[in-house]
């Protein structure tokens, strides 16, 4: 049962200062051998915030984040929601020259890096870059150390979430304080965490699937938080990760599964690992058949979860249910309201497959700079998804595929139009379109069919160096065609299905 | 020792780490760009050099550069 939260809470960071008030002493955050509990983690935010100030930032500007999983990250984010400022986080995989293309679109007032970026980023981008050095929080000594919440509007920017895109179209998504509140709550009851969890985050943070299923409803319910690096650096010590710190929920992606599948783990690293009550598996399908092995192997029932970049998560498929069968996406979280659709906004019947539209408080406010394309997609108030799906006779909601045009590589999103963006900077492509085609370990990987000019030679080598120049490492493509044409439609459009399937 | 030192080489070059600093037993906890993206570039690289097909279970089962050592080995 969760403990009694103040209503109506509109900003999550006052769910910090209530557990601060409340269980000063529980530990919120274990990170590298150290433990955080509420109120010292309070107090550091408030820190944060009086850095935030002595930076002259206001509330509403836009501050940029690359930091890469660590107690820094938590803070800043939730700082930033107590100050008012607007969090727009990158994934700290992402290369300098790829975030300064998405940061042209945005503008920030400051970015927030680690040594890993900053002597690119302070020379190509127009704002202040501020290095966030390892001995940052232990030189944070602000004499005064209150500060009040930040009190959000109806409207009122929390975060800004950056999705792959063109430079042309790009697809920058706001989040209100009211978006996060209404999701957050809504994962808490659908997934019945509360105070006693123990959430295992093993992806980064800079993409919303972990700030929306763990770190953030964590933070609403006064759980605990086990921080690591990432899932690729903990692999050999996972389960006793688990068995350590009686971890009750993991969120992985389809790749993490494989690996826990083929890892060679011996026996007794699993055998005390009932604490966790099930983990949960999202950013693009897992096969049924994965599910099946992994609760078969490990005794642990993989949940399926689905949500948007635009939404948060909009389904709950909640394994300790009794009856619970895997396959399925589960669902509607009691946040929105979900449809299946035909390209005529019909509502279709049992079985049948269609669009996913969403509508609810979770559906974001707009894409930043680029009120067309949210037009486009926001339509009397459904969110189209350009997932395609269909109800069964029980009332489960099942995901077949994607309507839009994404590769899913390793549970990242690739725009394939931004990759073939940067094809057509080269003078010697006369045409370029990259497609997903399935790999057993990614999900997908990146094969990019290139048209050469006439008069020029240039080979596949030499255009994954130019690519280099441009793409972060998992946007580069795995594999490079050169073929005469590229099918194109009566209109001209290139067909990237007719590709995929050839 | 010929495979131990084109080892270190391809993972000097593929991790930008110094070469002198590889040591056998280090693992993806030591290396900064050692990642899940990293493993596969990884793998692709070693695949080149020694004209090899890793297995999805051999993969796996690298947590160390000892593990890649003695995986080759194996393969002859």
């Amino acid at each position: 049962m969760m403990k009694d939260l103040p209503a109506n809470l509109t900003n999550l960071s006052s769910a910090i200062r209530y557990h601060a008030e409340t269980s000063p002493k529980k530990v919120y955050l274990f990170y590298k051998g150290n433990e955080y509990e509420y109120a010292q983690i309070d107090k550091l935010i408030n820190q944060i915030c009086h850095f935030y100030e002595s930076l002259e930032l206001k509330q509403g500007d836009i501050i940029s984040v690359v930091l890469r999983n660590g107690i820094e990250y938590i803070l800043f984010y939730l700082a930033s929601l107590r100050y008012g400022t607007v969090f727009n986080p990158y994934p700290y995989t992402l290369e300098a020259k790829d975030i300064t293309r998405y940061l042209s679109n945005i503008n920030p007032k400051l970015v927030f890096c680690q040594e890993r970026h900053y002597s690119y980023l302070k020379d190509l981008v127009k704002c202040s870059v501020y290095c966030v050095r390892d001995d940052f929080i232990a030189g944070l000594n602000f004499d005064v150390i209150s500060w009040n919440d930040y009190e959000p509007s109806e409207n009122s920017p929390a975060c800004l979430y950056y999705s792959s895109g063109t430079t042309g179209n790009p697809k920058n998504i706001l989040f209100s304080y009211k978006n996060m509140a209404a999701t957050i709550s809504s994962v808490v009851r659908g997934f019945k965490f509360n105070e006693n969890d123990i959430h295992l985050i093993v992806l980064p943070l800079g993409h919303t699937a972990s700030i929306n299923y763990s770190f953030l409803p964590s933070t609403l319910c006064g759980a605990t938080i086990v921080l690591s690096e990432s899932f690729w650096k903990i692999r050999a010590q996972f389960w006793s990760l688990i068995q350590k710190y009686n971890v009750t929920y993991v969120e992985v992606v389809p790749s993490i599964v494989l690996a826990l599948l083929n890892t060679p783990y011996s026996k007794n690293d699993y055998t005390n690992i009932d604490s966790l009550q099930f983990i949960g598996c999202g950013s693009s399908m897992l096969p049924l058949e994965r599910q099946i092995q992994f609760e078969e192997k490990y005794g642990i029932k993989v949940a399926n979860l689905y949500g948007l970049s635009e939404t948060g998560p909009t389904h709950i498929d909640y394994p300790i249910k009794e009856g619970w069968e895997p396959g399925s996406i589960g669902v509607p979280l009691d946040v929105n309201e979900v449809k299946i659709v035909d390209d005529e906004n019909r509502e279709l019947v049992v079985g049948e497959t269609g669009e996913i539209v969403i509508k609810g408080e979770n559906v974001f406010i707009d894409y930043y700079g680029n009120r067309e394309l949210y037009n486009q997609v926001v339509k009397n108030e459904y969110f189209w998804t350009g997932d395609l799906g269909y109800i069964d006779e029980k009332g489960k909601h099942y995901f077949v595929g994607r309507k839009k045009e994404l590769i899913i590589k390793g549970g990242i999103n690739i725009s394939p139009d931004e990759i073939d963006e940067i094809f057509y900077k080269m003078n010697e492509v006369s045409e370029a379109l990259s497609i997903g085609v399935y790999d057993e370990y990614l999900g997908e990987k990146i094969v990019s069919y290139v048209v050469l000019k006439k008069e020029y030679k240039v080979t596949a080598d030499e255009i994954l160096s130019h690519c280099r120049d441009f793409l972060s490492r998992d946007k580069i493509p795995d594999q490079i065609e050169f073929v005469e044409n590229i099918p194109k439609g009566h209109s001209g459009k290139f067909l990237r299905k007719k590709l995929g399937s050839n | 020792m010929i495979i131990e030192d084109k080892v270190k080489q391809i993972i000097s070059e593929t991790f930008k780490v110094r070469r002198n600093d590889i040591t056998m037993e280090m693992t993806a906890e030591d290396i900064e760009l050692w990642d899940s993206l990293g493993q596969l570039i990884l793998i692709s690289n070693l695949e080149k050099e020694f004209n090899v097909i890793f297995e999805l279970e051999e993969i796996f089962e690298i947590m160390s550069i000892r593990d890649i050592i003695n995986i080759l080995e194996r393969k002859g």
